[in-house]
């Protein structure tokens, strides 16, 4: 069982991924994804390119033409400083989310742990 | 991560939009498939496995379709907002390092642009704004014609007027108006105010919010209600400060006194044209200050502006109240526009057009100036433009560059263009002739129409005089990348020096053609000024008079109190005699149409328009110095009912030529009385010498009871010392006395020259503006000429020729071209002379002293100019050229 993606989440995941300074190809940046969930989180590939390239347009994440490792044509994702800015804003924002969405469930359910939703 | 970089940023070429899709999504999948082959699966089945995995690509490829175009346009704006600023910085730079040029063109452009955008305001005022109304083509004018006047007249009978207005259905909005002056006497001294007589609909018809207080209401109108006024802004600000506290104060019109309800607003005008500066009730009993109004005039609003429906019913109303009262009548009814009259005073509409082309003049000259200095400072960069375009900067790029230079030039001589007109404005109010103050619907002032203008004109400046030099500028420097650049000795960059000295020889030329014209207005105006009206202007006063008939109803006392008021004048210190007339140049009195000769025929002998004609005492030739050239002045007791006249030297010989006028009869109508003349007089004219009818004069016998005139008062020093004492021997007789001008003959006959003065002034202005500039021009090519064939000069010199030959050498350079210039420049004058002939007086626009003068002047300014430069290449020192070198 995978978790599918709360809507909108995956830009600010794919900022996240970038965070490093690191830049990455499209499939680089979905296999770090599911490494890092270690296979918990699907992330729908149709969905990933669209978002990368949102995010280019915002000027949160810049494009670039390349030869990979395998030497072929790839092209890479570097975050912006102004992506930097805004994944703060996102992170700072989801943090708070949580930490509501716990109390909520703690009162409700008496539950010390509650998960998001699952399917 | 990664220690080291994993990938290698490439520079290929771009990928398209699509392409670029098309290889990520190439890349994902196979990145998938060597994946899926890692985990054992076949070929087939990896690429299967990793298509299904991928999703619906059709949707995904399509959803990047339309982000990438979003992302590619906006790329574009940028770079694009990006290169521009640097352009703006770089030109910015190059012009702060380089203040003299820059001073230079923006100086010159902004005075070419500063002129027109002056110009342009008043014309704009003049003849192009909309009305100052809400939806002024909505307005209109009632007319009534008959089968003879198709033309028809304004004025209405008010019973009629009333009676329409109250039964028509036609329009929306009308009202009922009659012009009217009134006496104020809350100034300094009375005063005469004009004034308009208007009903309740005025303000709402027009459409016009007054700026302080309201407009009339119902009750203002009717006969006996407090006496209520509305002020222009211009009484408001001149008599009563601006008080804002001026609203429900009392003024004094007629001996009456008004409350102030309404301020119109600055610049309002009704009727458009004139000067108002009171509107009182006209009261529903059509009476004015007692007396009955004798007739009105009507103004509609037919909403949407369509008139034809509206004429057709406005009309036939009108005709059926004009039948009931005479059946026989065939009047009829039609709407006139308002701005119709705009087309109107043809004098002032030349002008308008002189004008325009002397400023058009004016900024092509200042353009080819600019044309001339960016071409130079492109020449001194040509080393730095071929090092760029060597460096691999498309040459686009770099006309783009000079382009900004160019429009940065242009839009600050733009804003340095309107200071410069605002100031020119100012100046212009104070010489601008009386006529344009009431021929203009508007304050004639700065305003967003004109901004829009100059700066319009400034960009258009940039664009059309910035370009060539850019795109001649990166092109010379093109030849130079290609090959010239290491060479210190390669001919100068320049190229052609033939454009540079086409452009100062077309400068040249066009100052001529404005010299040429303001030389025929400067002579036009002498010849106005020396064709003196046949009175002794030195030695006369005028006064005019106008006794009102409410304050002396009977002709017995009007007339005691006149020779009351005649007999102090005459007693004030240094006045010798006085005499009252019934009109003196430039103003005649009453006019009249065609006369018949006796024993000639019925046939009314045409006058091409209109008689000057004044009234004189039999004192008249004795008082103003005009001179009996045959006949008999008047005589005592001789009056209006004596059938005599004295007629002027130019209507005795058009009237009966070649023969003695003196004894012959002549009348102005089938039905009017024969009329004797019993003196012709020599030289007087009562008209401008400009004007049409200027050649013709007939003065008839002045009765004792005149209700208004004009004094001539002889004086037996300088009239002007005798002026206020007058003015006080006036109101010592009557305080309320209404003095309406008193001024010297001379300054009263020279008011009928302003608007040919104005024109004189203004175009000699701008002549000379153009030969300061077109000398500029030359003294800079000269200059430019010299310092670059320092080296030939410096050895021409070192081996023997006298400096003066090389002094010779380029005055002659400067006299060559001057010549060209003034020979195109004087065709230009020959081939435009129509142009300018109907503003002209006595002067042929061939006149050759003008032409001849012109030419001196600018060969004078040419000498001037090559002066300098000539002294500095008679000192070339080729020792110190060469070590410059």
């Amino acid at each position: 069982m995978t978790i599918k993606m709360v809507q909108g989440t995956l830009e600010l995941l794919v900022l996240k991924t970038l965070s490093g300074g690191e830049a990455m190809h499209g499939f680089e940046i979905l296999r770090w994804l599911t490494r890092v969930t270690e296979g918990e989180l699907e992330v729908e590939e149709g969905a990933l390119y669209p978002a990368l390239h949102r995010l280019e347009r915002r000027g949160w994440l810049v494009g670039e033409w390349g030869i990979s490792e395998k030497g072929r044509r790839a092209k890479y994702y570097t975050i912006t400083v102004r992506g930097r800015s805004e994944l703060r804003v996102e992170e700072e924002q989801w943090r708070r989310y949580l930490l509501a969405w716990e109390r909520i469930a703690r009162a409700a359910t008496g539950s010390p742990s509650p998960s998001p939703a699952t399917g | 991560m990664g220690m080291f970089r994993r990938w290698v940023a490439v520079r290929f070429r771009r990928p398209g939009i699509d392409e670029g899709i098309d290889w990520e999504i190439q890349h994902h999948l196979q990145e998938r498939v060597d994946e899926l082959r890692v985990r054992g699966l076949g070929e087939d089945e990896a690429r299967r496995e990793a298509l299904r995995s991928f999703g619906d690509e059709v949707r995904v490829r399509s959803e990047l379709r339309r982000i990438d175009r979003g992302l590619r346009a906006s790329e574009r704006t940028r770079e694009f907002l990006g290169t521009v600023w640097q352009d703006v910085r770089y030109a910015a730079r190059g012009l702060v390092g380089n203040a003299t040029f820059a001073v230079a063109v923006v100086l010159t452009l902004a005075l070419g642009i500063g002129a027109n955008g002056a110009l342009f305001s008043v014309a704009d005022a003049l003849l192009l704004r909309p009305l100052p109304f809400a939806a002024p083509e909505e307005l209109a004018q009632v007319l009534q014609t008959t089968p003879h006047a198709e033309q028809g007249m304004p004025y209405m009978a008010p019973p009629l007027a009333r009676e329409w207005l109250a039964d028509q259905t036609a329009v929306p909005s009308a009202f009922l108006h009659w012009r009217a002056s009134a006496t104020y006497t809350g100034g300094a001294e009375p005063a005469t105010l004009p004034g308009l007589a208007v009903t309740e609909g005025f303000v709402e018809t027009l459409g016009a919010r007054p700026f302080l207080g309201r407009g009339f209401a119902p009750g203002d109108m009717v006969p006996g209600a407090p006496p209520v006024v509305v002020i222009s802004h211009d009484f408001w600000s001149r008599a009563l400060g601006g008080s804002p506290h001026a609203l429900g104060t009392d003024i004094e019109l007629n001996g009456v006194l008004h409350t102030i309800i309404g301020v119109m607003p600055r610049g309002f005008k009704f009727p458009v044209y004139s000067t108002t500066d009171i509107w009182l009730p006209l009261y529903d009993d059509d009476r004015y200050f007692g007396r009955a109004v004798p007739y009105v005039e009507i103004l509609v609003r037919v909403e949407g502006g369509d008139f034809a429906p509206a004429e057709a019913a406005a009309s036939a109303l009108a005709e059926a109240l004009i039948r009931e009262r005479q059946p026989d009548s065939e009047a009829a009814w039609r709407l006139d526009p308002l701005d119709r009259m705009r087309a109107s005073s043809p004098e002032l509409r030349q002008a308008m057009k002189l004008l325009g082309a002397a400023v058009a003049l004016i900024l092509l000259i200042a353009g080819v100036n600019m044309v001339n200095l960016l071409l130079l400072r492109g020449a001194a960069r040509t080393r730095e433009m071929a090092v760029r375009l060597a460096l691999g900067a498309s040459r686009r790029r770099l006309v783009r560059q000079l382009g900004t230079e160019a429009m940065l030039l242009a839009l600050m001589s733009g804003v340095m263009a309107v200071f410069l007109a605002l100031g020119a404005l100012r100046v212009l109010q104070h010489i601008m002739p009386t006529s344009i103050d009431f021929w203009t619907p508007h304050a004639i002032e700065l305003e967003g129409r004109t901004l829009l203008f100059t700066f319009g004109l400034a960009v258009l400046s940039g664009l059309v005089f910035g370009l060539l030099p850019a795109l001649r500028a990166t092109r010379v420097a093109g030849v130079e990348a290609g090959g010239g650049l290491a060479s210190r000795t390669s001919p100068h960059p320049v190229g052609p020096a033939a454009l540079r000295r086409a452009l100062v020889t077309t400068e040249v030329a066009l100052s001529v053609t404005l010299l040429v014209g303001a030389g025929l207005l400067i002579g036009s105006f002498l010849r106005l000024t020396q064709a003196e009206p046949g009175i002794d202007l030195e030695r006369l006063a005028v006064l005019e008079l106008s006794v009102a008939a409410r304050d002396f109803p009977d002709a017995e006392r009007r007339g005691a109190y006149l020779r009351l008021l005649e007999e102090r004048i005459r007693g004030v210190p240094g006045v010798e005699a006085t005499t009252m007339t019934g009109g003196l140049p430039p103003r005649g009195g009453a006019l009249m149409f065609g006369v018949v000769l006796e024993g000639e025929g019925e046939e009314p002998r045409p006058l091409d328009g209109m008689l000057p004609t004044t009234g004189a005492r039999e004192d008249f030739f004795a008082v103003t110095g005009a001179r009996l050239a045959a006949g008999r002045p008047f005589e005592r007791g001789e009056d209006h009912d004596s059938g005599v006249v004295i007629i002027n030297a130019g209507l005795a010989s058009y009237l009966w030529p070649g023969r003695s006028a003196v004894g012959r009869r002549f009348r102005t109508g089938e039905h009017s009385p024969w009329l004797t003349v019993v003196g012709v007089t020599e030289g007087f004219r009562l008209l401008p010498p400009d004007h049409a009818q200027s050649d013709f004069a007939l003065i008839h016998p002045l009765g004792a009871d005149m209700g208004s005139g004009t004094l001539a008062i002889r004086t037996a020093g300088d009239p002007r010392h005798v002026l206020q004492p007058v003015r006080a021997a006036v109101h010592g007789v009557n305080p309320r006395q209404v003095i309406g001008r008193l001024d010297t003959a001379r300054s009263f006959y020279a008011e009928s020259m302003d608007l040919q003065r104005f024109l004189y002034i203004v175009v000699t202005t701008l002549a000379l503006l153009a030969l300061a500039l077109a000398a500029v021009g030359l003294y800079g090519l000269l200059a430019y000429g010299v310092a670059r064939r320092q080296r030939e000069i410096g050895v021409r010199l070192a081996l023997g020729a006298r400096s003066a030959h090389v002094r010779r050498l380029v005055v002659g350079e400067a006299l060559a071209l001057t010549a060209a210039g003034a020979v195109i420049g004087g065709a230009g004058a020959l081939a435009t002379s129509r142009f300018i002939e109907a503003t002209l007086y006595g002067v042929e626009p061939t006149d050759t002293r003008t032409y001849l003068a012109v030419g001196a002047v600018i060969f004078g300014a040419a000498v001037l100019a090559s002066l300098v430069p000539a002294r500095r290449a008679a000192r070339v020192d080729l020792a110190a050229v060469l070590r410059a070198d």
